[in-house]
């Protein structure tokens, strides 16, 4: 077991005690905002060379979104490790109740390459706020960026309680041997069987960030250029290699003809003519996912896009026109530059439609009329929801952020990081003394004593009427 | 086995219909498990005589009464816990609606314990409809007639198809493991609680699984152990000591436990009386297998006090362990028996790392006058639930979460909790369609200027 040493020596510092202190928690998330500052220019190169992001998006959430997170945490960290104190019956008035933030112990984050420092940080915000020790595993598919936190986080963090882990499928799966006390997995559903199997092993709490084919609903009473510029830069931003991107749209027959010039448009401002040479379209991160997309063009029509460059990775940013649900696009999370069109008649196909697939990370509706966008969030079922915009959902700290189903299980952000990371401690502190007040729990059992019980304890309907 | 494709499918056929969602069905479904609590509570305590020989106002008291108090506080708060609840908006978001929805998960699989073989399937069954789902209960085929009852009470009250029995044993329950539920909650023990994690990862299914372990006492030299002593013995001993959060050893100096067993002793004499297994309130060990497991716990160690077993009746006397050594069978599992075992410990840092050297327990216990050594105890240690002075407490205030940790279990329930792990939190952002102007910073072409805004 080649991480046994590693995992043991991260352990014997969690049960010294030095992360639970909040000054000590405090200075190692100052340390990560420096990381933050100090390696801007890296990170965007590294992601650069990555994935070809561009520096505004890198900027924005790999530094931004980042930053915003480790402010929200600074902020109130005092107030999340306090106990909370919750109510109590008659017979507990002299006694304390409250529920305790008590860290895990040795927690596992393992990141995908697509916002490769974000898919990590945050969650590491969140396991140093709530006081654990830490192993990162970021994804090795993003090379640039894997080789950078390597080489340069430790020089932040304190190796005692903090390490980076490298490697591929081979390692994650030894470094699944150990026993982690949370795994924090964000990546594809498949993975993420393989690594709740592993877990289950050590009955190790996880929470899994995994994707889906994310809907997206135009009903036919919308501003059209507004819903295409929203739509466009969910699905194109990272060159659509986002887990919540809009993987798909629906909407009747006029709809499609009347968004596809808006569509155009929207592309044409954002990235030029010729969206090759601008330097706000990304590329796609390998040759095999380069493949993959190139493939699944080939669905329905071509309406806007379609060229590719297999040197670049370039995938231009395409709309693909009548896509029939049996078509390639429709069988897999497309993750790339690609935005199918499946027409359907009326709002209750679209919800149908969407209702007989796997539950989406996020799901999105566009409409003028808000009972329409209700409707399909009431009849629906999905990790998050935004109406009338795409990906925003996630920007608000005070949201969480999770799938359902096929999409994860488990949130975080914001606060909703504090809590996946801390394990919430039932505790009651009673007073030795009125020691009567507790005969009648004991035997000799009697009605009478029992009667007494059910007054105490009892909760009683507001509106029932009681003796006491 | 088709009949559990066919049981869970029609579960998840009638989720679909929509009919649970409505907060006047979940209400509607409530109140008639209430009324079935009310109305069929003597056969509720024949069945629990029946599996665990519990005395009359034990069971009521256990069981019963816990029940019915969740029942009242979940339809009086329902409402609440049910409706959305708007967050923190920020500058971007300041028009718009943002909110937490509260949606049921779908079908939600419940597997009972035999130990409190009623409140441990109705608690969860509680959560699990007041979120509204579909559920399928699995009660434990140990405790027998508690099962077969629950099996044909619920059908008479609550809706057949939302709401679906299933009995039987490993086989059984395996098989219903294959099929997919949106979520599962599990009570027992920590061997099954991996096998059934390990099926739920299958289908990516979340679950909550409550375990065990063996739950320290620790008992400082400074503090009043008559009370002490006797609030342990309560716990230790209810429900022959078949309790997951019941104290399992203690751990004290070695100087004051001769004390210790005079008043456990003493305190065993108040509530059985002089011959215990004529006692009406002194239960039974649920079965042959566990009465021989833990009779077996018993070879090579000091007995104090009791040790007298009867197998036909799988009766085992209230029994105290003193001078036990750490590496005997009995501080290797969870006892789950009326065995006490006492070890000693020098030093309130010798408790902890005693502690801390084993498995996280379901609970923790530590009695004291010396508040600032049980805020000590308590930070140093880990534990699903913590009582200090007392013990099991913890477990009945309806706003405390009742879970374990690492190996005790994951997850949490009673109350608001139940509603909570039962429900999805559906992040919601509803813009306009207008106010474009300020979606423009972020849309390409980007520059370095636009991001200092």
């Amino acid at each position: 077991n080649p991480y046994a040493g590693l995992v043991s020596h991260l352990r014997a510092s969690w049960l010294s005690g030095k992360t639970r202190p909040m000054e000590y928690r405090v200075a190692q998330l100052e340390a990560l905002g420096r990381f933050l500052d100090d390696k801007k220019q890296e990170i965007l190169e590294a992601t650069e060379l990555d994935m070809g992001k561009p520096s505004f998006e890198a900027f924005f959430s790999e530094i931004l979104l980042c930053k915003n997170e480790l402010n929200v945490t600074l902020n109130n960290l005092s107030q999340w490790m306090k106990d909370e104190h919750v109510d109590k019956n008659l017979v507990m008035q002299l006694d304390s109740a409250f529920i305790r933030k008590d860290p895990y112990g040795v927690v596992l984050i393992i990141a995908p390459w697509n916002y490769p420092i974000h898919l990590f940080l945050v969650p590491l915000i969140g396991a140093i706020a709530a006081g654990n020790c830490a192993i990162i595993k970021p994804s090795e598919i993003s090379k640039n960026t894997e080789r950078l936190v390597a080489e340069t986080l430790s020089c932040y963090l304190d190796s005692d309680c903090f390490a980076v882990v490298t490697g591929g499928v081979p390692e994650t799966t030894r470094l699944l041997e150990n026993k982690f006390d949370y795994i924090f997995f964000t990546g594809a559903p498949p993975v993420g069987r393989i690594i709740m199997t592993a877990a289950a092993k050590h009955l190790t709490p996880v929470t899994l960030e995994l994707g889906g084919k994310n809907p997206c609903y135009v009903s036919d009473t919308c501003d059209v250029t507004n819903v295409a510029r929203r739509v466009a830069w969910g699905r194109f931003f990272n060159a659509g290699q986002t887990c919540i991107a809009p993987d798909y749209l629906l909407c009747t027959i006029e709809m499609q003809e009347k968004l596809m010039p808006a569509l155009r448009e929207a592309i044409t401002e954002f990235f030029g003519p010729n969206p090759r040479e601008s330097p706000d379209f990304g590329r796609i991160i390998t040759d095999k996912q380069f493949q993959r997309l190139r493939a699944l063009l080939g669905s329905g029509r071509v309406a806007i896009g379609g060229q590719t460059d297999e040197a670049e990775r370039y995938i231009a940013p395409t709309v693909l026109a009548d896509v029939l649900p049996s078509d390639p696009a429709m069988q897999e999370e497309i993750f790339g530059p690609i935005l199918p069109i499946v027409v359907i008649s009326n709002m209750d196909e679209a919800i149908d439609f969407i209702n007989a697939r796997p539950r989406p990370l996020a799901l999105y509706a566009f409409s003028c009329d808000s009972k329409i966008v209700n409707q399909v969030l009431e009849r629906t079922s999905s990790g998050g929801f935004c109406g009338n915009d795409t990906l925003m959902h996630v920007t608000l700290s005070s949201l969480p952020f999770g799938g359902i189903g096929n999409s994860g299980l488990g949130k975080y952000h914001g606060k909703f990081t504090f809590n996946t990371f801390s394990h919430h401690r039932g505790c009651l502190h009673r007073n030795m003394g009125l020691e009567t007040l507790n005969t009648p729990r004991y035997p000799p059992y009697t009605q009478q004593k029992l009667g007494l019980i059910t007054t105490t304890f009892e909760v009683k309907r507001r509106g029932t009427c009681t003796l006491l | 086995m088709e009949r559990m494709q066919q049981i869970v499918g029609r579960a998840r056929a009638a989720f679909n219909s929509g009919r649970s969602r409505p907060l006047e069905f979940r209400m509607q479904q409530l109140k008639a498990l209430e009324r079935m609590v009310q109305e069929k509570e003597k056969e509720i305590l024949a069945a629990l005589k029946a599996d665990l020989n519990k005395s009359g106002p034990n069971a009521y008291s256990h069981e019963i009464l816990g029940v019915l108090r969740e029942l009242a506080l979940t339809m009086e708060k329902l409402p609440s816990w049910a409706a959305p609840h708007p967050v923190k908006k920020d500058l971007l978001t300041m028009r718009d609606e943002v909110y937490i929805g509260y949606e049921p998960l779908g079908v939600v699989l419940v597997i009972g314990a035999w130990n409190y073989p009623f409140v441990l399937v109705m608690q969860p069954l509680i959560g699990a409809i007041a979120a509204g789902n579909a559920v399928v209960v699995k009660p434990s085929e140990v405790s027998e007639n508690t099962a077969r009852l629950v099996a044909e009470l619920l059908p008479q009250y609550l809706d057949k198809d939302l709401y679906a029995m299933v009995t039987g044993g490993v086989p059984e329950t395996t098989e219903l493991l294959t099929q997919r539920f949106d979520h599962i909650l599990y009570t027992g023990n920590s061997a099954v609680g991996k096998i059934v994690m390990a099926a739920a990862a299958k289908h990516l299914t979340p679950v909550t699984l409550e375990l065990g372990g063996k739950s320290p006492c620790y008992i400082d030299k400074d503090c009043d152990l008559a009370v002490a002593c006797r609030r342990i013995t309560w716990g230790k001993y209810m429900n022959c000591g078949q309790t997951c959060i019941a104290p399992d050893y203690i751990l004290c100096d070695p100087s004051i436990q001769s004390k210790v067993v005079e008043n456990i002793k003493a305190t065993l004499k108040e509530f059985y009386g002089e011959d215990v297994k004529s006692s009406p309130d002194y239960e039974r060990i649920v079965n042959q297998r566990h009465f021989k497991r833990v009779k077996s716990l018993l070879e090579g160690q000091k007995i104090a006090h009791g040790g007298e077993t009867d197998e036909a009746s799988c009766f085992i006397a209230p029994t105290i362990l003193t001078d036990v050594s750490p590496e005997s069978k009995v501080m290797e599992e969870e006892i789950f028996g009326p065995v006490l075992p006492i070890v000693s410990v020098k030093s309130v840092e010798e408790a902890i790392e005693f502690i801390n050297f084993r498995e996280k327990p379901l609970a923790l216990y530590v009695f004291s006058n010396n508040k600032q050594l049980i805020r000590r105890v308590i930070a140093e240690t880990s534990s699903g639930g913590t009582t200090a002075n007392d013990v099991i407490m913890h477990s009945v205030v309806p706003d405390l979460p009742f879970g374990g940790v690492g190996h005790s279990g994951m997850g949490a329930y009673h109350g608001r909790f139940s509603f909570e792990i039962f429900s999805h939190r559906r992040a919601c952002l509803i813009k306009d369609l207008r106010w474009e102007v300020v979606n423009k910073l972020r849309y390409p072409p980007g520059s370095m200027e636009m991001m200092h805004l």
